[in-house]
């Protein structure tokens, strides 16, 4: 073997090589001095490379924010999800007039028939949820989760994969509005359109204190579908009463539907401020779901996670979750 | 994805904004950044969402250096004084003199050969790294070794001090 060049010592040192080129290398190095040299070297060089990027790190003390969940997620995508729906209508009006097609026997009539059963299925949108479970799950090729509603999951498919290039920069104290009130800050969702059109106004008057609305709404966090349960229900989950603070709305009950006994409350403090209180009826399970994030916006108190997100400065929600005992 | 989203957020998430402090040099907006590339992943589900993200990760950053070298262009007009001033001892023992310095010397080394050693340094193998860059695999540690050896050399040879202080 001829002596070693500097990629493969490089390789090999960076415990790449593979291993019969790293016993070829290791059995040449035991017999050449130079070789072993400047293996020598070339690892004194990586440390030093090393060394030096260590330098280039982020400042001391920056802190990183917390995933684009997990407790992401309400971004309404209307102008996103409009086009789907016309998508699905216009592929069922013309489900409808193939099936509807004129056979030799029939007259003139029944095309007609079949053009207005087409035009009033096309007019109509959002799609009634019906048609769109017909359509939309043809156009999937992920497959459905089991506990996920299959016009939810479909109409949010759609939303997702329609999006290439519409992305929102998440960051904490920063609200997403795409028309209504904003709900929080930290949060990309597809929210089906039924789900919205189901949901009241967040922080509208009178929607507090546990009633969640009533047209299913569902949540994803870090790709589990969270869905909405009264307070009596979410009792039974924790089998304790759901903690939350008092005097503030509260906006949705969600529950983990893959994580037993887990609950998360989200109340608004102010417009688009929103606290999270994730309850577990086992302490262990809300850690290891939560620890994911390390944000500072987050904060445990007893069995208690704590994330707060709104369109204030960091320092003021910070300021707001010490308030928080 | 998701679950396994998850855990690439995880393991990787610190990582990519590391790989993307050293190409734009703002740490927020390596986070901004870094939270857009894993907002794309979560609306595609890439299948290997780690190599994906670097790859995201660096066509964004190239977008965002052309953008910050257009407007340094103007702003190289407006200013005085020239840009490469010596630091001064205290400044050489400064975090951001020394960040700076390296910051240079990354400057210096090739597109590639800085790629390639950003991609190491992210915990990135060699077989996903020349995935990425389109190198074959055994030319990886080959490159590798010259993007080391420039980046220290030209480190090197930015100030006396500096290497004391080393």
């Amino acid at each position: 073997m001829s002596h070693v060049d500097e990629g493969t010592l490089h390789a090999y040192l960076d415990g790449e090589l593979p291993a019969a080129e790293r016993a070829q290398l290791e059995a040449h190095i035991a017999d050449c001095v130079p070789c072993r040299e400047r293996l020598a070297e070339e690892r004194g060089l990586i440390e030093r490379a090393d060394r030096l990027l260590a330098l280039a790190d982020l400042p001391a003390g920056h802190t990183h924010r917390p995933a684009p969940a997990p407790v992401e997620s309400l971004r309404r995508r209307p102008r996103l999800v409009v086009p789907a729906a016309w998508a699905a209508s216009i592929a069922l009006a013309f489900l409808t007039g193939w099936l509807l097609r004129p056979t030799p026997q029939t007259t003139g009539n029944v095309v007609d028939e079949s053009k207005q059963i087409a035009a009033a299925v096309t007019a109509d949108s959002p799609v009634p949820a019906s048609s769109r479970d017909a359509v939309a799950p043809a156009t999937r090729s992920r497959a459905s989760a089991a506990h996920r509603q299959p016009a939810k999951a479909s109409g949010d498919s759609l939303a997702v994969e329609a999006e290439t290039s519409v992305v929102p920069v998440l960051k904490p104290g920063v609200v997403e509005n795409a028309g209504r009130p904003a709900l929080r800050g930290a949060a990309p969702a597809a929210i089906p359109p039924t789900t919205i059109a189901a949901r009241p106004a967040a922080g509208a008057p009178g929607y507090s204190q546990g009633q969640p609305a009533e047209g299913q709404l569902e949540r994803r966090v870090i790709g589990t579908t969270w869905t909405a349960i009264a307070a009596g229900p979410a009792r039974k989950v924790l089998g304790t009463d759901v903690a939350q603070i008092p005097g503030i709305p509260v906006r949705d009950i969600l529950q983990n539907p893959l994580v037993p006994g887990q609950v998360m409350v989200e109340q608004e403090v102010a417009e688009g401020t929103v606290v999270q209180l994730l309850q577990s009826a086992h302490l262990d399970t809300a850690m290891m779901a939560y620890s994911s994030g390390g944000s500072p916006l987050q904060k445990t108190v007893g069995r208690l996670q704590v994330r707060i997100s709104g369109p204030l400065a960091m320092d003021s929600l910070l300021k707001l979750l010490d308030l928080v005992r | 994805m998701p679950d396994d989203l998850a855990d690439v957020y995880r393991t990787t998430y610190p990582a990519l904004v590391r790989f993307l402090y050293r190409k734009v040099w703002d740490a927020e907006r390596a986070e901004d950044l870094a939270q857009e590339a894993f907002s794309r992943a979560l609306a595609h589900r890439p299948e290997n969402p780690r190599g994906w993200l670097f790859v995201v990760a660096a066509n964004m950053a190239r977008d965002e250096a052309r953008k910050a070298a257009r407007e340094r262009r103007h702003l190289t007009l407006l200013a005085a004084e020239p840009q490469d001033q010596r630091p001064s001892p205290e400044e050489i023992l400064d975090d951001e003199a020394r960040r700076r310095r390296v910051r240079e010397a990354l400057d210096q080394l090739t597109p590639r050969d800085r790629e390639v050693l950003l991609l190491w340094d992210a915990g990135l193998s060699y077989d996903e790294i020349a995935a990425q860059t389109g190198l074959a695999r055994t030319a990886v540690g080959t490159t590798l070794a010259r993007a080391r050896r420039r980046l220290v050399e030209a480190y090197g040879s930015g100030s006396e001090d500096v290497r004391v202080a080393r």
